[in-house]
């Protein structure tokens, strides 16, 4: 077992290679008892949490109402799947006597719902570049090896097209707040950088890697995502971005037309270098593999169509949160369009309403109805929950149905529309015969308030569900964890603390100047940029949460310091706009 | 001192009255799209009558008329008849008309940094791509006669990004905003900006970008070009080879040199950012030894020193009205700038480079006549003719002449009395700005603020009422401050 693990990571990393001969090593002194002793616990370990000896093969849902999602709901049917596939649906079903019998009585089963655009199941950027294998030190020892090793390789910038989701997606707890909500297959992206990599649609349940891919990769996710003003390398500005998606697209090309020519002649040409990057675009300009951009504004979306027509690239556009203002342009192409549900929400810290322009309340009240908007123009889209809790996701679908959208629209988009963007119609999306048994049987209508989510089937195979954790903070839906909950007695952040930021550029100073006014916490944050000052602050616990605006080069950016204060000392992260999120670490010195 | 303090007043309300409609009336604009006010007649008629007509181009004419059709100007006249008994008629009695306000140095309306700081050569980024045509301060600058700019990229890099030549069509689509024949340009920086954007001050893990002086800014710029003629030289052999040889492959596209060659066959205009005399015979004498031509030098506050030979060169001066001092390099300007470069025959414009200048560009021209003497008609070409011409698009905009696009503002007073406000603003016949709609709707959007709140927060079930309601605490600030996007002047 340690031969096999050795040989297959050894492959992907020389330097780790020398390490773990050394493990292997030292396992070969020990004694064969401890080594029998060690594989029986991996075997159970392994096994344990999916060693559900006594699941049976077949279910049946009987006597409810089902929303099969292909043009037809049965007032009162069964759905019966075997081995996770559906293999009879219908008003009289026979039921296999192997079955195990869910009542379905007063219950209604949907098609699982399938979250557009999320990165369920990939580690966050920040872990992906800490040093591989470097238990015991944990994050603290991750930022330090960061900071050592000066600012982090260009891909975190740039990002890389190479990088597919079906090689990195893991099962983990992340999962389970989706299913809890009847989520129960996702669009999964890297999301680092501007070529940020290759999505997957993923099942939300299986005991290793290789049972969550449905299909991939689905597309090529590119972000307008600028590097930041850090005094960053190139891009570092919303044109230099769409210079460098073109440029490298144009390389695209050259390579292509330079690997046929190699490839024709041979003999006589020397031959190009292997450029995985570039390698990795050619599914993209030869129109096999649709780029997903990402483009909530219609200055983006444009943007984004204008680099589609150059390189006649088949573009989708995911968040599209003021595509209804382009509704027309979107239908006249046929684009399809991931419609994210965050909603621009009113600051929690806005203390008056008369300091907002009239703008945002604008678009906090007609982004809602944008929904309604793309349908009505005949606009096909899915849903995606950015960066919203997945309790929070069905909410605000439902608000888009508030808003004029219809039900049967919003099921369609949560289900079979999503499921035909990514070629996976014969797999998901709809309640048949022979479709994957991914399954939610609800107490009710699912786009109601008060509907409970009560049974959820991947894979034909019944999940556990927990209840979503009402306190826990946004973010769920990005495959970061959860964060912590508060613990002990309110601390008191009065005084003056020592940041060190985590830039991608390095480590950067910051000086953060609080005070406390009962559960009112202010003072400025002092970086190299200048003072601001902070704008809200509360502590709950020992965890802090303070909002800020900086100015970056002309640019107002929106900051977020969220921290856990442990005595003199602070850590948490400072999220910066689209800009991203970068890790703290401070003291506070007496 | 009763006279003073009653003029005081009356300027306290002006300037009240206008930050107030520019606030509200953008808004206006912004989602509504085409208002009323922006809609032509059917057959694209409008007659302005009894105007005092400044035309930039031949002098000012005294109750005149202007028949606009199809967006142009069709005739102009002492006594025009429209051919369409629906045209709308604008009496101008007492007013003033003059070309739309052409602003040769803007930053209005770019999404993002302006500046793509990373490097010192940046020519392969678009303004173009990213113009917001959201930003409060497009109306703002109609409502000051603005119609057209020349929107540069910021001035932290040598050779900076590709410049947009747009007519302010708000509710428009963005396509239809680009001047489609203005000649493509791209900015270019000297002096303290690009070799000051060098990162030092950033942490020491940053890498220190080259260059940190005036040396370096010229050997830059060379450099550039150096690669450029190489790169030219291997799509012409490509060009040439293709035909006989069926396994050549084109070039690898470099957008960055594409534009750089576009300069070198005198196919993109060079607007340089400039200051002290010396770097702007840099400039001048590198272009004459690498080949291209300085369409425009801007800011160019020593310009008044090196005249001839911009003159020599037919470079143009796009400078500021009065503005010096700032900062070293600007210690020798002078407000008789542009009056000078003119005298020596240089095209000289008076620009804003600034969202909030752009509204008042009239106002710079008056000052070349205070400060240098210049005739009128010569301060208003500053604004309107002349950048017009070192932008290339002389022959759609700049004057008031037939055949050319009918670009046109209509002032209360005199355009250079500090007492004019700009009442309507025209693009190719159609109103962007009104003033008296203006004030019509600033009611409607108030209704509108005050019932979205309600709304919120009915639906957020109470909450604290607004300090507007609550007479003990100061009144809300100005809710939409500009966004502050002026790079280094």
């Amino acid at each position: 077992m340690a031969e096999t693990f050795r040989a297959r990571r050894g492959r992907s990393s020389p330097e780790r290679c020398a390490t773990l001969k050394g493990f292997a090593a030292s396992i070969k002194r020990l004694s064969v008892m401890f080594a029998m002793l060690t594989t029986a616990l991996l075997i159970l370990f392994a096994k344990a949490p999916v060693a559900r000896l006594d699941a049976p093969d077949a279910f049946a849902i009987k006597d409810a109402q089902i929303v099969t999602g292909a043009g037809k709901t049965l007032a009162k049917g069964t759905v019966v799947f075997r081995k996770g596939l559906i293999t009879d649906v219908g008003e009289n079903v026979k039921i296999p006597a192997d079955a195990r019998v869910i009542d379905g009585a007063g219950m209604t089963v949907y098609p699982g719902l399938i979250d557009g655009y999320t990165s369920l199941g990939l580690a966050a950027p920040t872990q992906a570049q800490a040093p591989a294998g470097g238990g015991g030190g944990g994050r603290q020892a991750a930022i330090a090896a960061a900071a050592a090793s000066g600012p982090p390789p260009p891909e975190a910038r740039l990002g890389d097209p190479s990088l597919a989701a079906a090689d990195q997606v893991k099962p983990g707890t992340s999962f389970e707040d989706p299913r809890s909500v009847g989520v129960t297959t996702a669009l999964s992206s890297p999301r680092q950088g501007i070529f940020a990599g290759q999505s997957a649609l993923i099942n939300l349940a299986g005991e290793d890697a290789s049972k969550l891919v449905l299909r991939s990769p689905i597309a090529l996710t590119v972000q307008f995502s600028a590097g930041g003003g850090f005094g960053g390398g190139y891009p570092s500005s919303l044109m230099g971005t769409v210079a460098y998606i073109r440029q490298s697209f144009y390389d695209a090309v050259h390579y292509r037309d330079e690997v046929e020519r190699y490839d024709r002649i041979k003999r006589g040409v020397n031959r190009p270098e292997h450029d995985k990057r570039l390698a990795a675009l050619q599914p993209a300009i030869k129109g096999d593999l649709p780029v997903l951009f990402v483009a909530n504004s219609d200055g983006d979306i444009r943007r984004a169509l204008m680099i589609a027509d150059e390189f006649k690239l088949k573009p989708i556009i995911a968040g599209a949160m003021y595509g209804y203002r382009i509704a027309d342009i979107l239908k006249a192409r046929k684009v399809p369009v991931i419609l994210s549900v965050d909603f621009p929400k009113r600051a929690a810290d806005q203390t008056d309403d008369e300091d907002e322009t009239l703008r945002e309340l604008r678009q906090r009240a007609e982004t809602p109805k944008g929904a309604a908007k793309l349908a009505q123009a005949g606009v096909k889209f899915a849903f995606s929950s950015g960066s919203l809790r997945p309790q929070d996701f069905i909410a605000n679908v439902q608000r888009a149905v508030e808003n004029g959208l219809s039900k049967d629209e919003a099921l369609r988009a949560l289900t079979i529309n999503a499921a035909e963007m990514f070629g996976a119609a014969d797999q998901i999306g709809t309640i048949e015969v022979g479709k994957i048994a991914n399954l939610v049987i609800a107490s009710g209508d699912l786009l109601s308030k008060d509907t409970r989510v009560r049974h959820v089937f991947i894979d034909g195979s019944q999940i556990e569900l927990k209840k979503p954790d009402a306190a826990a903070a946004r973010g769920g839906g990005m495959g970061g964890g959860r964060p912590g909950s508060p613990s002990g007695p309110a601390v008191d952040p009065s005084g003056t603390w020592s940041l060190v930021v985590q830039s991608p550029q390095g480590e950067i100073s910051a000086q953060l100047t609080l005070t406390k006014d009962g559960e009112q916490i202010g003072g400025t944050l002092g970086t190299p940029m200048g003072n601001v000052a902070i704008k809200s602050g509360r502590i709950n616990g020992n965890q802090i949460r303070l909002t800020t605006t900086v100015d970056m080069g002309g640019q107002s950016i929106d900051a977020i310091i969220s921290g856990t204060i442990e005595g003199d000392s602070m850590r948490g992260s400072i999220v910066m706009g689209e800009m991203g999120s970068f890790d703290f670490t401070g003291t506070r010195p007496r | 001192m009763k006279k003073i303090s009653a003029i005081l007043s009356f300027l306290l309300t002006l300037a009240m009255v206008a930050s107030v409609f520019a606030q509200t009336g953008s808004n206006a604009k912004l989602v509504t799209g085409a208002s009323s006010a922006v809609a032509a007649p059917p057959s694209g008629e409008t007659l302005i009558k009894n105007a005092t007509i400044m035309t930039a181009s031949h002098g000012t004419i005294n109750n005149g008329s202007i028949l606009i059709r199809n967006g142009k100007i069709a005739e102009i006249g002492p006594n025009l008849k429209p051919r369409d008994p629906n045209a709308r008629i604008i009496d101008a009695t007492g007013k003033y008309v003059t070309p739309g306000i052409i602003d040769c140095h803007s930053h209005t309306g770019v999404d993002g940094n302006v500046n793509e700081g990373s490097l010192s050569v940046t020519a392969m980024v678009r303004i173009r791509d990213v113009m917001d045509p959201y930003s409060p301060s497009i109306y703002r600058g109609l409502a000051g006669g603005t119609t057209t700019s020349n929107v540069l990229h910021g001035s932290a890099n040598s050779i900076g990004g590709q410049n947009a030549v747009v007519k302010w069509k708000v509710g428009k689509p963005i396509d239809e905003w680009f001047v489609p024949d203005a000649p493509p340009g791209i900015k270019f920086a000297l002096g303290e900006n690009p070799k000051r954007s060098n990162n030092q001050g950033l942490p020491a893990t940053t890498a220190r970008r080259y260059p940190a002086t005036r040396m370096g800014v010229e050997e830059t710029i060379r450099e550039a070009f150096i690669k450029a003629k190489d790169y030219m030289r291997e799509w012409q052999e490509y060009d040439a080879k293709k035909s006989k040889d069926k396994n050549a492959i084109a070039p690898r596209r470099d957008l960055m040199l594409d534009a750089l060659v576009e300069i070198l066959q005198g196919k993109r205009m060079v607007h340089s950012h400039s200051y002290r005399d010396d770097e702007i015979l840099m400039l001048l004498n590198l272009s004459d030894e690498l080949g291209f031509h300085v369409q425009t030098l801007q800011h160019v506050l020593e310009g008044y020193k090196v005249a001839k030979e911009m003159a020599e060169h037919k470079t143009g001066g796009s400078t500021f009205s009065d503005w010096w001092a700032y900062k070293l390099e600007a210690y020798d300007a002078i407000p008789y700038n542009a009056a000078l470069m003119a005298s020596r025959g240089v095209i000289v414009s008076l620009n804003s480079d600034s969202d909030e200048l752009a509204r008042r560009l009239y106002l710079e021209a008056a000052k070349a006549m205070k400060y240098g003497g210049v005739a009128e008609e010569e301060a208003l070409r500053m604004v309107t003719l002349n950048p017009a011409i070192q932008l290339g698009i002389d022959k759609h905009v700049g004057s008031i002449d037939v055949g050319k696009d009918a670009d046109l503002v209509i002032f209360s007073l005199h355009p250079f009395s500090v007492y004019t406000v700009p009442e309507m603003t025209m693009i190719e016949g159609e109103v962007y700005f009104d003033r008296s709609e203006d004030i019509k709707r600033r009611e409607v959007l108030k209704r509108e603020k005050a019932d979205l709140i309600k709304r919120e927060r009915d639906q957020r079930g109470g909450g604290r009422p607004s300090r507007g309601e609550r007479p003990d605490e100061p009144q809300p600030r100005p809710n939409e401050s500009p966004r502050q996007n002026n790079p280094q002047p």
